[in-house]
């Protein structure tokens, strides 16, 4: 079956970006496919290449990253929840005119019509709220 | 049209989504959601009548609980939820 998540957590609160991700890869391992992962209000933090837990425990935007580029994933990131949470990258970060970028390879910016558009063309729309 | 509603808490969301239940849904409860087993057990049981509820394992062992022995409420994994949302129409979150 064709899936399309939704991932509302941020990495550092809460739960729902791991929940997400174990989700993800059971998904996988029953052989479904994944057409999108929407990163929408702070879940837009999975995208930040800043986030620095300590050792002894996961780095989610890391491990959200091996698993889209490993799998050839189409990650999307809300451009409006990103830029007012200051996950950007070069290109906006140029446009806005700011000192950095920290936006992870392999995810894309772009707009909630992509989430509406992977809820009509996937089977399966799955929500993992914060 | 069957659809599969998971609750991510004991509170809100879980009363939110007793209000939308249909015949034939069923209910995942999951992350806090799964202190719904102690907090909110009369609840759950009178739901039992006529929904099938599930708890996500991994949740409930984190927070070192155990199900239920006197509600029939089963317990499933990972690949016990994607077979949830498999055997569903749809999946609703409530959060």
């Amino acid at each position: 079956m064709k899936y399309a998540l939704a991932v509302y957590g941020a990495s550092g609160t809460g739960q729902s970006s791991l929940t997400a991700l174990s989700f993800a890869r059971a998904l996988l391992a029953a052989g479904h496919e994944i057409i999108r992962v929407f990163f929408y209000q702070d879940g837009v933090h999975n995208a930040s290449s800043l986030v620095s837990p300590p050792q002894d425990e996961v780095n989610l935007p890391e491990q959200w990253q091996k698993l889209i580029t490993e799998q050839g994933i189409d990650a999307v990131v809300c451009i409006a929840a990103a830029l007012r949470r200051g996950v950007v990258n070069t290109e906006e970060a140029e446009r806005y005119e700011l000192p950095a970028s920290n936006f992870r390879e392999g995810y894309e910016l772009s707009g909630l019509g992509q989430l509406l558009e992977a809820t009509v063309e996937a089977d399966r729309l799955v929500t993992f709220g914060d | 049209m069957a659809t599969l509603h998971t609750v991510n808490k004991a509170g809100q969301p879980l009363e939110l989504c007793l209000r939308a239940l249909n015949p034939g849904d069923s209910v995942l409860l999951l992350e806090e959601g799964v202190y719904a087993l102690y907090e909110a057990s009369d609840v759950l049981s009178d739901l039992l009548r006529h929904i099938a509820v599930y708890v996500l394992e991994a949740d409930v062992l984190a927070r070192g609980m155990t199900n239920r022995d006197d509600l029939d409420i089963d317990m499933v994994d990972y690949q016990g939820f994607v077979e949830l949302t498999v055997a569903n129409d749809k999946v609703v979150s409530w959060f």
